[in-house]
């Protein structure tokens, strides 16, 4: 996310860049909420990064709801509630609302998700924080899975048509006559942004809200590859899968990025490099200072100074021009992690744009 | 840690692998990268079998591998597994002819055009065989590709290149080679033929054979290479192979694996090296182009090479064309896979995103790299497919 917020904050600036991504991070297995818990919420880039994050998103077609300042509850598979600013707008509209009758759908042969059962948790955690929703479980067939056990994958792709899922709604509208809201677990398409989003709930007549399930998360994936194609379409030269091998260094400056790409290593220059490599990958980064090779221990926090310059053990600047953002830096908590991400990446990509200290 | 120290243990179920997988798409029965790969490995590794059945419908397009976060080799377990399938009767007679296009081209092309008329009237017999009758073989052709003609003084004088055919542009497409030797030339290269056979990516599941294919080409490229050629693939498959499989198949042979390695370092997808020349000022676009709206579709194979997409960025340079990116995912076909009777459907299934993006666009030409991506695309849609460095010496010679 760190990565991302910083392409499209630099684009935005007017530079040109190149991302060498790995792959979606922690969105392959999250959902993309974002939790302010923990950070200093008078931080002076905070609300402009955020207000930055929400439009990109909807320009994007992949919006997200919420503001900075709220604190609401958004329900996953497992039947309990997580406390979100903002969200994905199907997650979001699933949050739960006093006296609300909700319809907890489920299909029958979905492996990893008992709609029953997390009806029922969800009745439970819902009266713990007295709140008063009842959730009701609904285990649907479904013509169209011919196999005995599926995953939310695979409805997933089956729902990316659009007229399957307008199929989908109808089958499922005659048993929301008692309920204003519908949950399922997020399957409605690795592809599909709000305005579809919304055409599925005026087919159906009712809210819809997505859970997030176990990986891989339907939604986190579908907000990557929605981000990916907006960032293509801004301009931005996008390296997929391979990671970047080495930076080269000289006289205080970063010359170039290596990649380890098959055959010939790929040798990418730039005025401006900004490191987002996350916690998921585990490729080391090697810093090559004219022949002199350190490796980045990558189990070791890295830190940045107030310029967004990446620090070494010494707590020196890597280079004038290399820059950090996102989980990977020091006073990293998983509650905060997409915010952080979003700020760091903003901050990194307003200075690496604009080459000098940004005031927010 | 680099790629080729990451193992198994690597893999984090994140199963985004899945999420990629085009096969997966379309046959929500079909296992997936992770269960067939990284999963059922490790039994594997133990002398257990699980999944035979299905890792034959794996396309090889290594999207898997590419998108996993630590490039666990998801793709490369799978191809093992199927090294290890025992196949008979049709299937085997098949997959054997199949993962030898270059014995099938040399017949058919010493043979052409009695040959081609042949496989025509045996269309409908194919399924016999194994293979669909919805589909005809392409064409073999009956002449041979020639490499540039000039004297010792001009040899001395120029950069070569070494131009890796590929079974597709030997047997079936030669002009398609003459072209791109023609815009070499214009660049100022010296175009040698590299007497190559098939890069051996067709055989990944017949291990003897494949070593063979590598073998074969790296001492076939060796005397060029070390002279300072470049080795140039217009075949997107072939250019990923001597890139990143050739280098790992001999870990016991000093002398081959270095070549390995510097056949993989000097290898260059065509539209690579146009894009260095372009970034140098030495490629002079054409101007003043009609309005032409091109259909670009990304090979897998492509991707794979880590290249980003060169000719996309050379097309899109040219004033006065309009390049639509159709990000529509796999074609589907995947070699001969789609020529298998019992995947065609899959085949098309998977293709069908392709075909609409296509037929949405209603471009004058659609381009891609790859021979059998453009083979689909002119089957799934009435759209013909060429290769961009066919495009761009049309606009040339305009």
């Amino acid at each position: 996310m760190a990565g991302i917020m910083a392409t499209a904050v630099s684009i935005k600036r007017g530079a040109k860049v190149t991302l060498v991504t790995n792959g979606p991070g922690t969105l392959a297995m999250s959902g993309g909420s974002i939790s302010v818990q923990g950070m200093d919420l008078k931080h002076p880039c905070l609300k402009k990064a955020m207000g930055f994050f929400t439009d990109m998103m909807s320009a994007a077609g992949c919006e997200y709801k919420g503001e900075l300042g709220q604190r609401q509850l958004v329900p996953n598979a497992m039947g309990s509630f997580q406390e979100v600013s903002m969200a994905p707008a199907s997650i979001w509209s699933g949050r739960p609302v006093n006296g609300g009758k909700v319809m907890v759908l489920g299909l029958r042969g979905l492996s990893g998700f008992n709609a029953n059962l997390t009806a029922e948790l969800l009745t439970l955690s819902a009266g713990r924080l007295n709140l008063q929703v009842e959730y009701t479980g609904k285990i649907m067939d479904v013509p169209w899975m011919q196999t005995p056990s599926f995953s939310t994958l695979d409805v997933a792709n089956h729902l990316e048509d659009q007229q399957n899922r307008d199929e989908f709604a109808v089958m499922i509208k005659p048993l929301l006559e008692d309920y204003n809201l519908l949950l399922m677990p997020a399957m409605l398409g690795l592809q599909t942004g709000s305005t579809e989003f919304v055409r599925f709930e005026e087919k159906v007549g009712s809210s819809v809200g997505e859970l997030y399930t176990v990986p891989p998360s339907v939604v986190g994936v579908r907000i990557f590859q929605c981000l990916l194609k907006y960032l293509q379409k801004s301009g931005a030269d996008i390296n997929f899968g391979y990671p970047i091998q080495s930076l080269q260094l000289q006289a205080g400056r970063c010359t170039a990025a290596i990649m380890d790409t098959p055959g010939r290593k790929r040798v990418i220059k730039a005025d401006n490099f900004i490191l987002a490599t996350g916690r998921i990958n585990q490729f080391d980064l090697v810093l090559n200072y004219e022949g002199k090779v350190t490796e980045w221990d990558h189990e070791e926090e890295a830190a940045v100074n107030e310029q967004r310059q990446l620090l070494n053990r010494d707590k020196l600047s890597v280079a004038a021009n290399v820059y950090g953002a996102g989980s990977f830096l020091e006073g990293f908590n998983y509650r905060n992690g997409n915010a952080q991400a979003i700020l760091t990446g903003y901050q990194a990509g307003m200075i690496a744009a604009g080459g000098e200290k940004i005031e927010c | 840690m680099l790629k080729d120290k990451l193992n198994i243990d690597g893999c984090l179920k994140c199963s985004y692998c899945n999420t990629v997988c085009p096969v997966l798409k379309v046959r929500p029965d079909y296992p997936g990268p992770k269960k067939l790969g990284s999963d059922i490995e490790r039994f594997r590794r133990e002398g257990l079998s699980f999944g035979e059945d299905w890792v034959d419908y794996c396309l090889g397009c290594g999207q898997c591998s590419l998108v996993c976060p630590n490039q666990v080799g998801v793709s490369e377990y799978i191809a093992e597994a199927k090294a290890h399938q025992e196949k008979n009767g049709i299937k085997k007679i098949r997959d054997y002819v199949f993962a030898r296009p270059a014995l099938l081209g040399k017949m058919s092309t010493m043979t052409a055009p009695v040959s081609n008329s042949v496989f025509k009237m045996a269309t409908a017999l194919m399924p016999i065989g194994g293979i669909t009758s919805h589909r005809t073989f392409p064409s073999y052709a009956s002449k041979a590709l020639r490499g540039s003609v000039v004297s010792k003084q001009e040899t001395d004088q120029r950069k070569q290149i070494l131009l890796f055919p590929g079974c597709f542009i030997k047997y079936n497409d030669p002009s398609l080679g003459e072209t791109a030797i023609k815009i070499l030339e214009r660049a100022g290269y010296l175009v040698e033929i590299a007497q190559t056979g098939c890069c051996g990516l067709p055989a990944i599941a017949d291990k003897k054979e494949s070593l063979t294919d590598a073998k074969n080409n790296l001492l076939a490229m060796e005397d060029s290479v070390t002279r300072g050629s470049r080795v140039v693939t217009l075949c997107t498959s072939c250019g990923y192979t001597l890139k990143s499989k050739y280098t790992k198949l001999f870990p016991d042979n000093d002398r081959l694996g270095k070549l390995a390695d510097m056949i993989a370092s000097n290898t260059y997808d065509l539209g690579e090296l146009m894009v260095e020349l372009l970034e140098e000022g030495k490629l002079k676009l054409p101007m003043n182009t009609p309005p032409l709206k091109l259909a670009y579709h990304t090979p897998c194979h492509l991707k794979a090479q880590g290249i980003g997409r060169p000719w996309f960025k050379v097309l899109k340079s040219i004033p006065g064309l309009e390049v639509v990116d159709l990000d529509a995912g796999c074609c589907g076909m995947s070699g001969t896979y789609g020529f298998r009777q019992e995947k065609y459907d899959i085949s098309m299934k998977i293709g069908e995103n392709l075909f609409k993006a296509i037929n949405e666009n209603i471009p004058n030409q659609v381009v891609t790299e790859c021979a059998t991506c453009r083979m689909q695309i002119e089957h799934g849609t009435k759209f013909k497919a060429l290769h961009p460095v066919e495009v761009f010496a049309q606009i040339l010679s305009r």
